[in-house]
């Protein structure tokens, strides 16, 4: 199973004749994903890397109906644009690389998806990865070993970090799934912990947040309701990180009270979810709610 | 960007929204001072201009009944300074009879992916204040596919106890502003009720930094926060690159990535380190930027020791080497102590490359940052 991207995912790649969309191209074809076209405006004909090149995401459709998801590397001033359009065409699931894409934009562009019926993965992510079965981003594969552990992270260099320490003790991957580091994004940590804990593939999640925002204290208190559940592990980065100042991520940045390392170290202790406090201790606290949960089940 | 009141003021003032008679100097010196002063009539409000809350808590808006007065309290406000930053403009408006102060905001909301729009009876506090007294704000959640409908003004309205049409204008006119200039906050507080009808007498916008190079609205107040940068944030926006100063600490801590920069400077200060810097490379640097981080690094004086956490992917590890060793050419002399860790995509060509020139490479950021702490 895993979820959101598996064995039956068919890709085209929007923007696939820039530089990052070609060299991502090969990257996941390498991989084993399925790419079956690719859009880029003016360059209908040509072929990237094997993957047939059209001029609009409804001429893409027209050859090749078995695509059901879109990876986007389409530069921020048209990107909007690119994501409406394979939403019209009928695309249930697009991943949005791009960063720098305006809020506003943004937020009229997931409030359309949601009222189509439509997933949006990102803005600003590194993508989706079902380990050995299908990726459709941009993160190094070798990071990711298969299993049988959850991963959802707002970051994207600090989800390949976790996922190689998580190799590195033993664990693997169902899927990992980047939800962006931009202020609005098309999925929250609740949306891809329920597709997790519906999935029979995943045994736990581990949860790679930041400061800024609110998405973990929300996700803290939607845990503390849920009736069925999964283990939660969490790592939080941005405890040295000073109030007031944009740390690199458009989201990552501490106002006033909102946002703070304390504030969602404590929410999400207090539903129950135990915080790694150091890189180095994600295993460890990974391994405690694995057979907290195991001595429950027992029960 | 926060920007600054005299700015949402000419953007609201376009709009239709009702202000009181101001001008904006930029020195005690400014040659229009005096006939600024003379157009708009005692009595006066004398305000900094500066880019961020609490500005009359600091002593930094004061009253005037006369001309004299009005230039005492300009020199006193360019002699002072905010959040370390000295005041470089000053706004001088005609001071307005208030009757009652109210509040009125548009906000961005990430968590409910709407965009809300909240009023209050009382004005000119706190709004978080406000939002933990029963009944103190209403709020209107706005979903953006929907915009701002007549019901929503009318409830506003009648919450504020107004005439709906006066609400209304002004609630389209600052609708329009949220959108044309991607605003994620715009605050009106207080907005007041004067013989005259409703004046809005202080305003504060934030706009989206995403925003700056995509929607020329925004270009003139984008040049002027330009001009305000500092060298080190001049050179980083410049090379695609994010520095934050974080302390006092003499460790500089680069990464590539947002997360993972903000982890392994976490992970100094736990070990006992003291990190002073952070500068997060993004994706896909390329040799010129690893070189042109490290030059800035040096070039501040600041920092003795650099530890850079590479994960390679779409960076590759070998250009990042390249980079480094480039930067120490550059240099000559090199005082910095310095720990690498790579790992990933061509990880073992940057390896040996540091190491033929000495630079030592680690395979784990515990211990790469070792050697930096100890």
């Amino acid at each position: 199973m895993a979820i959101l991207v598996d064995e039956s995912t068919r890709v085209l790649v929007q923007g696939i004749t820039g530089r990052q969309g070609s060299m991502h191209t090969l990257e996941m074809l390498k991989y084993g994903t399925k790419i079956v076209a690719g859009v880029t405006p003016g360059k209908q004909g040509e072929k990237v890397h094997g993957v047939p090149v059209y001029n609009d995401v409804f001429s893409a459709l027209e050859e090749h109906p078995e695509i059901n998801t879109s990876i986007v590397f389409v530069p921020a001033a048209y990107a909007p644009d690119a994501v409406y359009e394979a939403i019209d065409a009928g695309i249930k699931l697009i991943v949005v690389i791009t960063e720098h894409i305006p809020a506003h934009e943004t937020l009229k562009l997931v409030r359309y998806g949601k009222s189509k019926g439509v997933t949006i993965v990102g803005p600003n992510t590194p993508g989706v990865i079902s380990p050995g079965k299908c990726k459709v981003g941009i993160m190094p594969a070798d990071y990711f070993a298969a299993g049988r552990i959850g991963i959802v992270s707002r970051s994207g260099t600090l989800m390949y970090e976790v996922a190689s320490r998580l190799r590195s003790e033993g664990f693997g991957v169902s899927t990992a799934v980047g939800i962006g580091g931009d202020m609005v994004t098309g999925l929250s940590f609740e949306d891809v912990y329920s597709m997790f804990v519906r999935d029979s593939e995943t045994d736990a999640v581990v949860l790679v947040g930041e400061i800024g925002s609110s998405k973990e204290e929300r996700f803290a208190k939607y845990f503390s309701e849920l009736k069925v559940k999964k283990p939660v592990a969490a790592f939080i980065a941005g405890r040295s990180a000073p109030p007031g100042r944009r740390m690199g991520h458009a989201g990552a940045i501490v106002m006033g009270d909102v946002g703070t390392y304390a504030s969602k170290v404590k929410s999400l202790e207090a539903a129950g979810i135990p915080v790694a406090k150091s890189l180095l201790d994600i295993g460890r606290v990974l391994s405690s709610v694995l057979k907290t949960n195991l001595a429950r089940t027992a029960l | 960007m926060i920007l600054y009141e005299f700015e949402v003021k000419s953007i609201l003032e376009k709009l239709g929204v009702p202000v009181e008679p101001s001008c904006v100097v930029s020195s005690p010196d400014d040659s229009l001072l005096h006939s600024c002063l003379r157009t708009i009539g005692p009595p006066y409000m004398v305000k900094a201009q500066v880019r961020g809350w609490g500005r009359g808590k600091r002593g930094l808006v004061i009253p005037a009944e006369t001309e004299d007065g009005a230039v005492q309290a300009v020199k006193e406000l360019f002699s002072s300074s905010y959040e370390g930053q000295r005041v470089r403009y000053v706004m001088i408006s005609r001071k307005v009879q208030v009757r009652r102060e109210y509040y009125l905001a548009l906000m961005l909301d990430a968590d409910s992916q709407r965009i809300l729009l909240l009023a209050s009876r009382e004005g000119g506090v706190d709004v978080e204040k406000l939002a933990r007294q029963p009944g103190g704000v209403l709020v209107q959640t706005i979903d953006p596919l929907l915009g701002l409908r007549d019901y929503m003004v009318r409830r506003v309205a009648e919450h504020l106890g107004l005439n709906a049409s006066e609400v209304g204008n002004i609630l389209r006119a600052m609708y329009t502003a949220f959108w044309s200039y991607n605003m994620i906050l715009l605050e009106l507080n207080p907005l007041a009720l004067t013989d005259r009808g409703l004046v809005a007498i202080d305003r504060k916008a934030i706009v989206d930094d995403d925003a700056l190079p995509l929607n020329s609205n925004l270009s003139e107040f984008a040049a002027r926060l330009q001009e305000e940068l500092s060298e080190v944030q001049r050179i980083s926006l410049k090379e695609g690159f994010t520095v934050v100063e974080v302390g006092e600490g003499g460790i500089a801590v680069v990464g590539n990535g947002a997360g993972l920069t903000m982890a392994t400077m976490d992970y100094v200060e736990q070990a006992g380190g003291k990190p002073g810097l952070f500068l997060d490379l993004g994706g896909g640097a390329s040799s010129e930027r690893v070189e042109k981080a490290l030059l800035l690094i040096m070039s501040l004086g600041k920092y003795d020791k650099v530890l850079m956490n590479i994960l390679g992917g779409i960076t590759r590890c070998d250009e990042v080497a390249r980079g480094i060793l480039r930067a120490l050419e550059r240099v000559g002399d090199v005082r910095l102590k310095m720990a690498v860790r790579l790992s990933g995509f061509m990880e073992e060509e940057a390896r040996s490359l540091l190491e033929s020139r000495g630079v030592r490479a680690f395979r784990t950021l515990e211990e790469a940052a070792k050697e930096v702490i100890s």
